[in-house]
């Protein structure tokens, strides 16, 4: 490989500014927000830091938290790359962390590796299977996946709130809450982190990163499916199918978000399943995504962004009781620069001359960014 | 040249100008679309607009509907200088265009569309008035709509009168009828043909885009022909000839035949026997984009097919891919009878395209350079093995490629996009070639190339003959045609009007049967 | 790719290596004399309603007993949001309260980890006894009992009913506690029930209220929220209804309201709060009766007669002193463990 000429740093460098900018404008309404409700910003910073990655303790929630984040945002850069347009991820988040909690909670004898592999697989199979509506509707009715995996979230939440009720409700008042997941369905976590808050799942991030990189790059689905996303007719025409290739990629997505969904209520310190636990992540998690550029290994890093505005929230909240809209706000008002930078990005893209007009040797970063991997 | 000026027609006096256009010039970049046009459109004519494709028919006429802005030249419309920045100046103006494509509402019935369009209360019904002047209109010219009919429920020809009621409810008196018979059955295209006159006779003036000499000689009363951009001739129907037309439309040029062995036939590359495909997938007793189509292709042949465009060429190509299903015929490969269609299986079978629209269906301009060359081989063995990509041998054999095939890039891995036109198609070729297929299909294969990168094409395509492959070369270009083919097919209407062999084909008999009459 | 695959180790060490720098800002408990007190709710602490209330009655305790109510956590809908927050409000205070049922689960989880603080549940049990946990429901089936006689007795038709949103015990506690009350004043007054599910579907509680009346109900029990507004619709529709409220008085709502099963889970409360700081709260269940004062049936003004005033003292009266059993569903089930009626 070529080593990165001044254009290709030329160009990182500038992603890399456009982010700092987003960071530093947000910390700046921030501050202002704090300020418009008289709690000193320096304060807030410390409380902040206290409840994200001032402890220990802390920051293993914090990156246990950001576990889902990315996995979301994984199944959103896999369908980004093949072209799809699948915003189903709260309704697959929902669907896979109720299948992963109808089968934990039928583990109760089932030895605890097998039953933490049992619970995983039956996120994913159901976040799967809940996205292959989406992929079903499209391929066989031309149904537009956008609109489908929108509305399919709206009924997922209604099957949680059924099943809370219903068949899986289990708490002693008869509240909508499942009851506790046995001991050997939960997942493990460090020992060596206090409040065992940091679980093992977080190496799922780099391992499924460098996964995610390679079957893109180095398997022949990763390039029918990058192939598909650059160019469907052309993919046609070669003789890949797109169809097929999109179904996967569908498929492939829901069981991101759906091993999420697992995560959410095995990895975390509440291991039931109550109504509200998807928790807005099948949103954020898009949000990951595209502050990272649909990298997966930015990915990584701006999961752990979003993981601390959600916990940093409470912190600010229980420690100088500022409001829970808030948080809200701020992340709100992230989403919102990100979509910003990404247009600037673009009309400086498209400023820049098109294709055919003879364009001198404009060297690599661009080319590794289209060639799928992101950076 | 039997070009007369409009001055000298003695019809033409009797007329006020309508339109008339003088220097038009328009560019985009350094390509000049339209060359110091002039064009004149009397009241109660109907004026054919002639040209191949890419003669600037269509630019001029997006000019004269305010699509686009001239940069040089004027318009006048009923004598009185205009500019027009947005369609809506020309269609009050009364300037109207019937497009190919129509720009209908399917779910909402034929009065519902009548009834939309700008007015000065947004939420007023228009329909009363849309009704009111669509009596009328049917009055003046006895077009007929039904007005609570869907138009998702009529049929071409119906939707086209619709467009015309359309127009006319607007207030159009120029009307510009864009190619009109293209999805009309023969009898649909008489009543259109009588419409336009009696359009005409009442006043209107009529100008009709068309390369069918047909069509022209039956309504047309004056002509102008484009070539290149700019004027090849004009003047009265009534006092020229359809070869007077045809030699202004396709020009006279040098033939250049290329030197090559002689035909050498191998084993049978292609067969196709009694083809037949519809325009429209969805009418089913609509026209047909190819009607009853032979062809037989050796090894070591090169077969040219002439014809303008639209005569069933992108057709043929999407039937051979499988991407059209055809109504009848039977097709073999290579020797085969090839039955399941697709576009892996006509690769399999030892085909391979080298498509016109490149950028549309034949690369992947955000991938790199050595994925678009191994796009195909990089779906089987040795460059995969078990799903996996050997990116390593994947890029040696793209480097290897790219200097057989002379691609200039900074390196294998730069960005198919990044590439200039030129080396795209080299590229696209040493993906299409590099395979030794029995069956090469090349559709414009030089189209937007430079000198030296055509006559890297062409000597690539002799060198698919030498080796004993066969090239089915689909052209608009008859030079092309001409220089490189062994027998060369003329295509029109969707049919084979005639199979000439290349060492007695001249210009003008294959632009004789380009534009010979449709059989009806 | 290089510079991409370079960034993964990177971005595994630069976190664990934060997580393993320790920095211990916030687990101190408080070092100041007064007893402080942390707030947490899945609701907004301005619902206008439970929330509003219970917070209103912590802020009563706070002030009369020199507290300091540190911070109010409100909106924690979900369960890992719920178990930070409390988790946090629990090693910065004395007492934290736990102010929804939903969080019981929560507080199970959060409670064995702060051994020195004091948690309030309110409106729900825990599953299992905890030695720094009480909590605090309501017997609301004895408020029930009552106005279930009241109803029987204002009833010409000799039917009443109750409307109520998801059929959970806390609603059919309602119930059973006015078919009881209903029965001791008049055996033969029937008791009808219906459930919409939600407790703010107008359009589904004008359905069931309706369908009540077309029975012969004139008496009608809302254990509603905003959906009670349906029950005032079809009792305006017809003649003769009358409208019982729940936990508080809304007289000026509709003409048609007689009174309430008032709950104060203001008094509540104050009362538990106050018990906690002086370290006299016990752990395990406590549920609050009439005895206490905290539930209580109340009229709206001028609807009440002489002979009705009396029947509710004398009921009241039995209820606390033993002398009426509630039945089977009046009360909430009962948790296994240390469990106090008042």
């Amino acid at each position: 490989m070529t080593p990165p000429s001044a254009a290709a740093l030329r160009a990182l460098g500038l992603r890399l500014l456009t982010q700092l900018a987003v960071a530093l404008v947000t910390l700046l309404m921030a501050a202002l927000i704090l300020l418009a409700i008289g709690v000193s910003p320096t304060v807030a910073a410390d409380a902040f830091w206290a409840g994200t990655f001032g402890s220990p303790t802390n920051a293993g929630t914090t990156l246990t938290q950001a576990v889902p984040l990315f996995l979301v945002a994984l199944g959103w850069i896999v369908t980004d790359k093949a072209g799809r347009l699948q915003v189903g991820f709260p309704g697959q988040v929902v669907i896979g962390g109720c299948a992963a909690a109808a089968v934990g909670l039928q583990c109760e004898n089932v030895p605890a590796p097998l039953a933490v592999m049992l619970c995983a697989a039956a996120g994913m199979l159901g976040g799967a299977l809940w996205a292959g509506i989406v992929a079903w509707l499209w391929a066989s009715r031309g149904v537009l996946e956008i609109v489908s995996s929108l509305l399919l979230n709206l009924v997922a939440i209604q099957v949680l709130a059924w099943l809370v009720r219903g068949p899986l409700q289990g708490s002693l008042d008869q509240q909508p809450q499942s009851a506790d997941f046995p001991e050997s369905t939960r997942w493990p976590a460090f020992p060596s982190v206090p409040g065992l808050t940091l679980s093992y799942d977080v190496l799922l991030m780099p391992v499924l990163a460098v996964g995610l990189i390679v079957v893109l790059s180095r398997t022949s689905f990763g390039f029918s499916l990058r192939a598909s996303g650059g160019n469907v007719t052309a993919a046609r025409w070669q003789g890949i199918d797109p169809v097929r290739t999109g179904v996967r990629a569908i498929a492939l997505s829901g069981a991101f978000a759906g091993l999420a969904g697992a995560a959410l209520l095995f990895a975390g310190s509440a291991p039931w399943l109550s109504e509200g636990f998807e928790a807005g992540i099948g949103f954020n998690g898009i949000a990951v995504a595209l502050l990272a550029r649909n990298s997966p290994v930015g990915a990584m890093f701006t999961a752990v962004v979003f993981a601390s505005l959600n916990v940093g929230g409470t912190s600010l909240q229980s420690l100088l009781d500022v409001p829970s809209t808030l948080t809200s706000v701020l992340q709100g008002a992230v989403i919102v620069l990100v979509l910003v930078a990404a247009a600037v990005a673009v009309r400086r893209r498209s400023t820049t001359p098109p294709e055919p007009a003879p364009a001198p040797a404009e060297p690599s970063g661009r080319v590794t960014a289209a060639a799928g991997q992101g950076a | 040249m039997s070009t007369t000026t409009s001055g000298a027609d003695p019809r033409a006096g009797t007329r006020s100008s309508a339109l008339r256009l003088s220097g038009v010039t328009k560019r985009f970049g350094g390509f000049t679309a339209n060359d110091a046009v002039d064009l004149e459109v009397g009241w109660g004519e109907v004026h054919a607009l002639l040209g191949e494709n890419g003669a600037g028919k269509t630019t001029l006429m997006r000019i004269v509907t305010g699509l686009y802005q001239p940069d040089e030249g004027t318009i006048a419309v009923d004598g009185e200088e205009v500019a027009f920045r947005r369609p809506e100046q020309a269609l009050r103006a009364g300037i109207g265009m019937v497009h190919q494509h129509f720009t209908l509402v399917p779910t909402l019935t034929e009065l519902e569309n009548l009834a939309m369009g700008p007015s000065l209360l947004p939420l007023r019904d228009g329909r009363r008035t849309a009704l009111e002047r669509a009596t009328s209109v049917e009055s003046e010219t006895g077009l007929r709509i039904t007005p609570d009919r869907r138009v998702a429920d009529a049929s071409i020809s119906e939707r086209q009168r619709l467009e015309i009621v359309k127009l006319l409810c607007r207030g159009a008196r120029i009307l510009i009828f864009d190619e009109p018979s293209a999805a009309l059955t023969p009898d649909e295209w008489e009543d259109l043909a009588r419409l336009m006159r009696r359009l005409a006779d009442d006043g209107h003036a009529v100008v009709l885009i068309s390369h069918k000499m047909s069509e022209v000689f039956a309504v047309a009363d004056r002509f102008t022909v484009l070539r290149g951009g700019a004027v090849a001739g004009s003047g009265a129907i009534a006092e020229t000839t359809r070869e007077d037309l045809v030699e202004q439309m396709v020009g006279e040029s040098v033939e250049i035949r290329r030197e090559r062995g002689p035909v050498q036939a191998g084993r049978p590359a292609l067969a196709v026997r009694g083809l037949s495909v519809l325009r429209d997938a969805d009418q089913p007793r609509g026209p047909r984009a190819l009607d009853d189509v032979g062809l037989d292709l050796r090894g070591g042949e090169i077969l040219g097919i002439a014809g303008v465009a639209g005569s069933g060429q992108a057709e043929l190509v999407e039937t051979l891919l499988g991407l059209r299903i055809p109504v009848a015929g039977e097709i073999e490969v290579a020797g085969r009878p090839y039955v399941d269609r697709s576009p892996s299986s006509f690769y399999a079978a030892g085909g391979s395209l080298v498509a016109e629209d490149r950028h549309h269906v034949g690369m992947f301009g955000s991938m790199t350079l050595w994925e678009n060359i191994n796009v195909r081989a990089l779906r089987r063995p040795p460059l995969v093995r078990r799903n996996v990509i050997d990116p390593a041998a994947a890029r040696h054999r793209a480097r290897d490629l790219m200097a057989e095939f002379e691609v200039r890039a900074t390196s294998e891995n730069q960005a198919m996009g990044r590439l200039s036109g030129g080396n795209q198609q080299k590229a696209v070729l040493a993906r299409e070639l590099s395979t030794q297929p029995a069956l090469v299909v090349a559709v414009q294969p030089v189209r937007g190339l430079d000198v030296r990168a055509t006559e890297f094409v062409y000597r690539r395509l002799l060198d698919q003959r030498a080796r004993g492959g066969a090239v089915l070369l689909i052209s608009m270009d008859l030079d092309e045609v001409l220089s490189l083919s062994d027998r060369i097919v003329v295509l029109a209407h969707g049919r084979v009007q005639g199979v000439l062999d290349a060492a007695d084909a001249t210009r003008a008999r294959i632009g004789a049967l380009m534009t010979s009459r449709e059989a009806s | 790719m290089r510079i991409k695959l370079a960034a993964i180790p990177l971005a595994v060490t630069l976190p664990l290596s934060l997580a393993a720098c320790s920095g211990s800002s916030a687990d101190d408990a408080s070092s100041d004399d007064a007893i402080q007190v942390g707030f947490l709710a899945p609701a907004p602490r301005n619902d206008g309603g439970f929330t509003q209330y219970a917070l209103a009655g912590v802020e009563k305790a706070v002030e009369a007993g020199g507290m300091e109510l540190t911070s109010i956590v409100d909106n924690a809908a979900e369960s890992q949001e719920q178990i930070e927050g409390l988790q946090t409000l629990a090693a910065n205070n004395d007492i934290v309260v736990a102010d929804g049922a939903v969080l019981n689960k929560a507080v199970a989880v959060v409670a064995p980890k702060y051994p020195d603080t004091h948690f309030i549940l309110v409106a729900s049990d825990l599953e299992e006894y905890a030695e720094n946990v009480s909590s605090v429901t309501v017997a609301v089936g004895l408020d029930a009992l009552v106005a279930g006689a009241v109803a029987s007795m204002r009833s010409e038709s000799k039917k009443i009913g109750m409307i109520a949103g998801p059929e959970v015990p806390s609603s059919t506690a309602w119930y059973y506690g006015m078919k009881q009350g209903a029965a001791i004043e008049n055996p033969q007054t029937e008791v009808f029930q219906a459930y919409t599910n939600d407790y703010n579907d107008v359009g589904k509680a004008k359905q069931a209220a309706e369908a009540m009346i077309a029975n012969g109900a004139d008496q009608l029990l809302s254990d509603l929220d905003s959906g009670s507004e349906g029950i005032y619709q079809a009792a305006g529709a017809a003649e003769g209804i009358e409208v019982y409220n729940v936990f508080a008085l809304h007289c000026d709502e509709n003409p048609n309201i007689v009174g309430s099963g008032v709950v104060s889970w203001s008094d509540v409360l104050e009362s538990t709060v106050t018990e906690a700081a002086a370290d006299e709260l016990p752990a395990g269940a406590i549920s609050f009766g009439l005895k206490s004062g905290a539930l209580s049936f109340q009229f709206c003004e001028g609807k009440a007669s002489e002979e009705e005033i009396a029947l509710v003292e004398d009921i009241t009266g039995r209820i606390s002193d033993g002398s009426i059993t509630p039945e089977e569903g009046v009360l909430l089930p009962r948790p296994s463990y240390d469990f106090e009626q008042r």
